[in-house]
């Protein structure tokens, strides 16, 4: 399902029925909640592994790949790229799942070995281990420590992020067991919306009566 | 049922209520008078508006039923857009119906005090999510029109509601100057338009008489359907102070249809 059919299917809830030229919610407006949406939805199968399995984890079915992402350098021995969100919260760092490295002649070679945010400041009084590389996730940056010159390299990474959140036309990488969950949020927010008040009357006053 | 069906049936309901006689003149000038309020009546009236309901009994995009009774005037054009962003009004336009662009996403409508919030939309910008206003009248557009934003928007088509043109109830004057019913149609025109003098031949039994007609008229045929000539009668007739179930109306004008007056 690509995130257009999802919306428009939420949008027609909402309305009941095609929306006209005058409707407020936009196409634009419910992907911004999808957002949100697919993150209470990772976050709730994260929780039902550990209630089911008493293990941690969250379903391989809720990860996109990214590949071709360019390494820049900070100094000689770490070197950080830029993801296309901020990761979602889920352990210290399940939201992103794996970081490799590729150039024009090996494909997605070796892998990166993840740290958590405390881990880091005793690894920066560490020499780097030779042929390893160590990386650590901040804000929407991944940050990586090194020997290797990176910068040769592409990364790939697979990370939970339900697809391409620019292009309405892409595919919503969420299972279909979590959909409900979603639909359930963002029907919450826009029936929220919809049942405000709107302010008709242009007379200097911010009221709706 | 044509104007003089419209027409023989307001001066029957008059003389039968012995309220005097309908000039042509009057009748004309009374039946655009009642188009223009069933026009407004099927538009939504204001009047009508209730307390956080802006919405009239009756509007003509309810349903297809009303709808379908405004359909001989909605129609559709596309507009031209100057570098300013602005298209004046198309001519006889009374309402907007739709707006949209060539490729046939919406064209929202913004009022003025709206207007620095969808600009600004960091979610839906106006470049890719084009709005309109109602304009300004300026000397450059003295009937006022749309502005739109992205002012480079270039064209967008339109659908709108014209305002119901001029009906007229054509007549040539016989030889003791009584009007008589004129069914040629002249172009479409809000004035009087004087023709050149017909001759009618009427046969009446073993004779024939020729009667030489005069300072004729045009007539300019109602557009609606006839359900709202109908009601277009009534209002005539309401504003001339005859008061008639619509049931009447409707039952004498199938008399004259059938029969003849």
């Amino acid at each position: 399902m690509t995130r257009k059919i999802f919306i428009e299917r939420l949008i027609r809830q909402i309305y009941n029925g095609q929306p006209n030229d005058d409707s407020s919610i936009t196409f634009n407006l419910v992907n911004q909640w999808l957002n949100d949406a697919i993150g209470i939805a990772a976050r709730k199968n994260y929780t039902d592994s550990i209630q089911m399995d008493g293990i941690a984890y969250v379903n391989n079915s809720f990860y996109t790949s990214y590949s071709g992402l360019a390494i820049t350098s900070v100094n000689n021995t770490t070197f950080s790229l830029t993801l296309p969100q901020i990761p979602l919260a889920l352990g210290k760092n399940e939201g992103i799942a794996t970081l490799q490295f590729s150039d024009s002649k090996t494909q997605a070679t070796f892998g990166a070995v993840p740290l958590s945010m405390n881990q880091v400041g005793y690894q920066e009084i560490l020499r780097p281990i030779q042929n390893k590389v160590l990386y650590w996730i901040q804000g929407n940056q991944i940050y990586m420590s090194t020997g290797i010159p990176l910068t040769a390299y592409k990364a790939s990474i697979r990370m939970i992020s339900g697809g391409d959140s620019t292009n309405l036309n892409s595919t919503l990488i969420i299972p279909d067991d979590y959909v409900p969950i979603m639909v359930e949020y963002i029907k919450g927010q826009l029936a929220f919306e919809r049942s405000r008040p709107i302010d008709q009357s242009n007379d200097g006053v911010d009221s709706v009566n | 049922m044509n104007i003089n069906d419209m027409y023989q049936i307001c001066q029957y309901a008059i003389n039968k209520a012995q309220n005097g006689y309908l000039t042509p003149s009057q009748f004309n000038l009374l039946a655009n008078q009642a188009q223009t309020s069933y026009q407004d009546y099927l538009l939504g009236e204001f009047q009508q508006y209730q307390y956080g309901r802006p919405q009239a009994k009756v509007n003509y995009s309810q349903n297809s039923d009303t709808r379908q009774r405004l359909t001989p005037f909605i129609y559709e054009t596309t507009l031209t857009i100057d570098g300013s962003g602005v298209s004046p009004y198309p001519s006889n336009y009374l309402q907007t119906d739709a707006l949209r662009t060539i490729a046939n996403d919406r064209i929202r409508f913004v009022q003025q005090d709206s207007l620095y919030s969808y600009v600004n939309s960091g979610i839906d910008p106006v470049a890719t999510n084009p709005i309109y206003l109602f304009t300004a009248v300026t000397s450059t557009y003295p009937n006022g029109g749309f502005q739109f934003y992205p002012i480079t928007l270039g064209s967008a088509i339109l659908d709108y509601i014209i305002a119901a043109p001029y009906i007229q109830w054509g007549y040539c004057l016989d030889s003791n100057g009584r009007p008589v019913y004129n069914p040629a149609t002249g172009p479409a025109t809000t004035t009087t338009t004087t023709t050149t003098s017909p001759t009618t031949t009427t046969t009446a039994g073993p004779t024939t008489t020729t009667t030489t007609l005069s300072n004729c008229t045009y007539s300019i045929q109602p557009l609606w359907y006839d359900v709202d000539k109908l009601e277009i009668i009534a209002r005539i007739l309401k504003l001339v102070g005859v008061s008639l179930q619509n049931g009447q109306v409707e039952q004498y004008a199938n008399i004259v249809t059938t029969q003849g007056q």
